[in-house]
C-alpha cells in the first residue's frame, strides 16, 4: 500500500501545492466578506478541499489505464481501497498544515487574522467533510473516472437545480414545500453546534462505513 | 521448481468462456510462449497469472505462492510488461522507479540504470514524451530490475521495429541467464518465439491445445508438403491441419518418423516454425 501512497502524492505534488494557496484564498475570501472566525472556517475548507482534490487528482491520473500497471504491482485489492481512504486522510493533514501555514505567515506579517487557528470543534467538521463525500471512491473504483467526471458534474448540477426550485418556489409563494424544506433547515440549525455534528458524523460514519465495504466489494470482483 | 503453476483456471465475460479449465506450469530457466488466434485467451490468462483478472475459480501459484491468498507476496516475485503502456504519463522515468523502488523489496537500482542506459533511457524523460518503443523498453527495464522469477510479458513486441524487438529479446535472453527464473511471453509474433522459447502454449478457445517443447518441435514434428494427388486416405491422425491449396498441400505432424515411412519422399518434411503450428493446429482442421 505504502507505494500506491507514494505513487498518488508524487502524482498529486501540484494539488498539494495548490493546497496550501487554496488556504490563501479562503482566508482573503473570508477576510473581505467580513466572516469574523475565519480561521476556524478556512481550516475546515482547507482540509476538506484538498483532502477532495488529492483522491480526485488521483482518480484523474487514471486517464491512461494506469490502474492495471499498479495492480500488477505486490499489492493486494483490499489494500489499494485502503490507500484511497489514507489518501484522503492524508491530504486533510496536509490541507489542514497548509492552512496553519498560511495562517502563521499572516500573523508574521501583522495582518489582522482572528484567531485561534483552529478549534476542537473544527476537527469534528473536517471528519464530516471527509465522511460525507466518501461515496465518491467506490463510484471510481466502480465505474473509473470519467464517470467519476460526469457524476460529479451532475451532482453540482443537482445542487444547482435544488436550489434554483427552492428559491422560485420561496418567490412565487409555493409555500408549502420550500417552507417544509427551510423549515427541516432552521430546525437543524436550532440544534447545539456539538449537537449537529455530532450528528453528522454519525451520519458520515455510516456513509463511509457503506463506501467502504462496498469499495472492497467492487474491487473484489473488478477486472482491471 | 516451478515458476508458474495455473490449475483449473476459469474466467468467464457473460457467457463468453475466455478461460476454460486451463492447466499449466513452467519450470525455472525456461521461457515459455503463449500463441494462438485473437480471443483465444492470451491476455485474459496473463492478466489473471498478474493478479488484474479476477479468476472464477482454479488457482495460480507464483515461485510456488498462491496468488489468491497471497496476493502481494506472491507478485514480488512477478515482473511484467504489459500489452499498452500504461505508465502514469505525467511522471517522469526516475519518478516512476521511486514508486517501484518503494513496491518491491528487492528492487536493484544499478541493474535498472544499466538497463536506461542500454535502452538509451533518460531517467528525467517524462512518460508523455517517449515513443511506443522507448515506452516498451521502459517497461522491460522496469520488470527486470528486481530480481523477479517470473516475467510476464503480453504483447510486448507487437506494433514495434525489428531493432526495438531484437534488443528487448536480447534483455530476456541475458535476464534468464540468472538461475531460478522463467518467462512467459505472450505474442503474434511468433518469429520471436522462435528465437527465444523453449516451451510453446498453443491457446484457442480459452484452452491450451498443445504444449510442446522445443525438443519436441525439433525431433518429432514437421511442416509437411505434398503434391495434389497424393493419397491422405487413412492419415488423420498422422497428418493435422491439411491444409489444401492448388498446387498440394500442407500440414503438420508431430510423428515426423511415421510420416516419412508412411508417404515416403512424395511427402516433403521441413522443421516447422511456431507459425506453421498455430495455423496447422488452430485453424479448425482440413481445408
Amino acid at each position: 500500500m505504502k507505494f500506491l501512497l507514494i505513487k498518488d502524492l508524487v502524482t498529486q505534488k501540484p494539488n498539494l501545492a495548490l493546497g496550501t494557496l487554496y488556504s490563501l484564498f479562503f482566508y482573503l475570501l473570508f477576510m473581505l466578506t467580513g466572516e469574523t472566525s475565519y480561521s476556524s472556517v478556512t481550516v475546515v475548507f482547507s482540509s476538506v478541499a484538498v483532502a477532495w482534490m488529492v483522491v480526485l487528482g488521483s482518480a484523474m491520473s487514471d486517464r491512461g489505464e494506469t490502474q492495471k500497471f499498479f495492480m500488477a504491482l505486490p499489492v493486494s485489492r483490499g489494500r489499494m481501497v485502503d490507500g484511497k481512504f489514507v489518501l484522503l486522510g492524508i491530504g486533510a493533514l496536509i490541507g489542514f498544515l497548509g492552512s496553519g501555514l498560511v495562517y502563521g505567515a499572516l500573523r508574521l506579517f501583522g495582518v489582522p487574522v482572528p484567531g485561534p487557528w483552529f478549534q476542537p470543534l473544527d476537527l469534528l467538521k473536517i471528519l464530516n467533510g471527509l465522511l460525507i463525500l466518501s461515496p465518491i471512491i467506490p463510484l471510481y473504483l466502480r465505474f473509473g473516472q470519467a464517470a467519476l467526471r460526469v457524476g460529479l458534474v451532475v451532482l453540482m448540477a443537482v445542487f444547482v437545480v435544488l436550489q434554483v426550485v427552492l428559491l422560485a418556489a420561496s418567490a412565487f409563494g409555493i409555500e408549502g414545500a420550500a417552507s417544509a424544506v427551510f423549515g427541516v433547515l432552521d430546525r437543524f440549525k436550532a440544534l447545539p453546534v456539538t449537537v449537529r455534528n455530532l450528528g453528522l458524523l454519525a451520519v458520515g460514519l455510516v456513509v463511509a462505513a457503506a463506501s467502504y465495504a462496498v469499495s472492497r466489494l467492487v474491487v473484489r470482483r473488478k477486472d482491471f | 521448481m516451478n515458476v508458474l503453476e495455473v490449475e483449473g483456471l476459469r474466467k468467464n465475460y457473460g457467457r463468453v468462456v475466455a478461460l476454460d479449465g486451463v492447466d499449466l506450469a513452467l519450470e525455472e530457466g525456461y521461457v515459455m510462449g503463449l500463441v494462438g488466434p485473437n480471443g483465444a485467451g492470451k491476455t485474459t490468462l496473463a492478466g489473471a497469472v498478474l493478479g488484474l483478472v479476477a479468476q472464477d475459480s482454479g488457482g495460480v501459484r507464483i515461485a510456488g505462492l498462491d496468488l489468491k491468498s497471497r496476493p502481494a507476496a506472491a507478485k514480488e516475485k512477478l515482473g511484467f510488461v504489459l500489452d499498452e503502456c500504461r505508465l502514469v504519463a505525467s511522471l517522469t522515468i526516475g519518478e516512476t522507479e521511486t514508486i517501484l523502488r518503494s513496491a518491491y523489496p528487492r528492487w536493484d537500482r544499478r541493474a535498472f540504470a544499466r538497463l536506461l542506459d542500454r535502452f538509451k533511457l533518460s531517467p528525467k524523460a517524462k512518460v508523455k514524451t517517449l515513443s511506443k518503443g522507448m515506452k516498451t523498453r521502459a517497461s522491460v527495464a522496469m520488470a527486470l530490475s528486481h530480481r523477479a522469477e517470473l516475467v510476464v510479458m503480453d504483447e510486448p513486441t507487437s506494433g514495434l521495429d525489428p531493432i526495438v524487438r531484437r534488443d528487448l529479446l536480447d534483455a530476456v535472453g541475458e535476464y534468464m541467464e540468472a538461475e531460478g527464473r522463467g518467462v512467459v511471453f505472450s505474442t503474434h509474433v511468433t518469429s520471436d518465439l522462435d528465437r527465444i522459447a523453449d516451451y510453446v502454449a498453443l491457446m484457442e478457445g480459452g484452452k491450451v491445445r498443445y504444449r510442446l517443447s522445443r525438443t519436441d518441435i525439433e525431433t518429432s514434428w514437421a511442416l509437411c508438403k505434398g503434391g495434389p494427388d497424393l493419397d491422405l486416405s487413412g492419415a488423420d491422425g498422422l497428418l493435422m491441419g491439411v491444409r489444401r491449396g492448388p498446387y498440394g498441400f500442407t500440414a503438420v505432424t508431430g510423428r515426423k518418423t511415421d510420416a516419412a515411412a508412411r508417404f515416403g519422399p512424395a511427402l516433403v518434411l521441413e522443421r516447422p516454425g511456431i507459425e506453421d503450428l498455430v495455423v496447422h493446429l488452430l485453424d479448425g482442421g482440413s481445408r
